[in-house]
């Protein structure tokens, strides 16, 4: 029976199934213990049902998916500006180039108290910490997007006397949107990632970071259980749904082979 | 954060060498001089933004007081060079970097091996690993200080996770675009399982490595920040959230400055180090 059960669930599914009970064996042998620590599976997800008819999980997405969501506007919007000035003028790139390339270097953590300090220990401060976090990959990807274009495409237009906004809708914008894109997804689980770090680190605000950090002083620590898992699991969603759309709008992209 | 990857041209027949055509004297300087314009071109925007602050700061334009002048953020800086404390914090910060380090990405190499090896070993537990790594890393940190408490091990741990995720994806990458071809000539040549690994596979998914190896110490290094925001009494990221606690601007600035300077002698250094074994497959850095 065990080897049948063994070949009907898949194999990936196994160490996680192992985790998982080996980590419910431990929490009950450590709780005659007085081990404060490893709470058992089933108070994990009885705080999971908790936090959902409280309504404090859904209020924590919500606050955190609108922090993503504002912050990666302006950061992209930035982004783009930033990157199509440098990557079609060449001054500008000379200009600018090195100081962005070394800026990008300083780790979103290390801005974080800079942040603190100038936009006040508050959501202004998460959401410029996530406008930061996109900004670098999408300026990049897009100033290198629209270098890549071929001289050829360029030379095409000029030819057919394109007026200069005629360059940027017909070839310079099209050619470029592949790498565009993938600076926006990059922006997208960046502005994800800095959310959470930044819910985390300014603890300011409900939000799923601040959710996880609640249960290590106050509440729980199978709160912070949920709430990671919350985490990865829209981590993983995002990435698959972008993946998707990727796909679809990106379609032309695999017709020339 | 998963790696921005470059993305790589497979060239399986690249020549192993790219001969080092060194440039002849006369073409030599207008070289020199272009690189010396292309500097100067750079350092002008900072140089007048440098000077912008400066004047702002002086004049009081922006917030009162929580903008300092550089030239105090320099003060700052050479006054904690001079009375240590800047060495204390940055040789915690580093020794925690290292040691996290050395274990993440040495843990990321090892499960990438393995699980290019064994098609078992890749079907149990890469699931698990791509869900596993859309985590972000920071967000470990509850479970960290739980399993390790507040001391030292949650900081290790937290870099040793960072470090595994980069290392081990990218290894798997380069291991799984070795060209079958080169796989086959290793079977007709009767290499053994350890041979075709030392001599076939790792040779060819060595840049991939090093671009992982080069990404894990920069997220290394990003996170050994945070995690000393949280919880330390030493530490480059201790230091500035203590100086943000108190409104100490400069040393805030300070911190910055050395966060982004070694995040950059990261980048740059790995770079160089590792140019001998990236550069023959072309793999755009």
């Amino acid at each position: 029976m065990i080897a049948a059960l063994y070949k009907k669930v898949p194999a990936g599914l196994w160490p996680p199934l192992l985790v998982l009970l080996a980590w419910e064996i431990g929490a009950h042998l450590a709780a005659g213990r007085g081990s404060a620590f490893v709470v058992p599976l089933e108070k994990v997800a009885a705080a999971a049902a908790d936090l959902l008819v409280q309504g404090v999980l859904q209020v924590d997405l919500g606050w955190t998916l609108w922090r993503v969501a504002s912050g990666f506007a302006l950061g992209a919007c930035a982004g783009l500006a930033f990157g199509a000035l440098t990557g079609a003028s060449g001054l500008a790139e000379r200009l600018a180039g090195p100081l962005f390339h070394a800026l990008r270097q300083i780790p979103f953590t290390g801005l974080v108290p800079l942040c603190a300090l100038f936009l006040g220990v508050g959501s202004s401060a998460q959401i410029g910490l996530v406008t930061i976090a996109v900004f670098y990959p999408v300026a990049l990807n897009t100033a290198e997007g629209l270098r890549a274009v071929p001289g050829s495409y360029r030379e095409l237009g000029r030819s057919l006397n394109f007026s200069r906004f005629q360059q940027w809708r017909r070839i310079m914008l099209p050619g470029a949107l592949p790498q565009i894109f993938t600076g926006l997804k990059h922006g997208l689980a960046f502005a994800w990632i800095a959310a959470v770090a930044a819910e985390l680190l300014i603890t300011a605000g409900p939000g799923l970071g601040a959710l996880i950090e609640s249960g290590t002083t106050i509440r729980g620590f199978e709160v912070s259980v949920v709430g990671i898992a919350v985490i990865g699991a829209c981590g993983y969603g995002m990435s698959l749904a972008v993946a998707g759309l990727e796909a679809r709008l990106l379609r032309w992209r695999g017709m020339k082979g | 954060m998963q790696a921005v990857k470059p993305r790589i041209e497979a060239v399986a027949a690249a020549a192993p060498h790219r001969s080092g055509v060194a440039a002849r004297p006369a073409a030599a300087w207008p070289r020199v001089r272009g690189q010396a314009a292309a500097v100067a071109m750079g350092a002008l925007l900072p140089l007048a933004l440098l000077v912008l602050w400066q004047l702002a700061a002086r004049h009081q334009w922006v917030g009162s007081g929580t903008l300092v002048a550089p030239r105090q953020v320099y003060d700052t800086l050479a006054e904690f060079y001079a009375d240590g404390t800047l060495g204390q914090d940055f040789r915690a910060s580093l020794r925690r970097v290292l040691v996290g380090y050395a274990a993440g990405a040495a843990l990321g190499l090892l499960f990438a091996i393995a699980a290019g090896a064994s098609r078992r070993v890749a079907a149990a537990f890469l699931p698990s690993f791509h869900v596993l790594r859309q985590v972000p890393v920071i967000a470990w940190l509850p479970l960290a200080i739980f399993l390790a408490g507040f001391g030292e091990g949650f900081k290790i741990a937290m870099v040793a996770i960072a470090a595994f995720f980069p290392a081990a994806l990218n290894a798997l990458d380069g291991i799984r675009g070795v060209p079958p071809a080169l796989l086959e000539l290793g079977r007709s040549l009767c290499f053994s399982r350890l041979q075709a690994l030392r001599r076939v596979v790792l040779p060819y998914a060595l840049p991939d490595i090093a671009t992982g190896l080069r990404l894990s110490l920069s997220r290394s290094w990003m996170i050994v920040v945070a995690a000393e925001m949280i919880a330390s009494t030493v530490g480059v990221g201790y230091r500035m959230n203590w100086a943000r606690q108190l409104f100490q601007v400069d040393i805030v600035f300070a911190g910055v400055l050395i966060t982004g300077a070694v995040g950059l002698a990261i980048d740059i250094g790995l770079r160089l180090a590792f140019r001998p074994v990236t550069a023959w497959r072309g793999v755009r850095q």
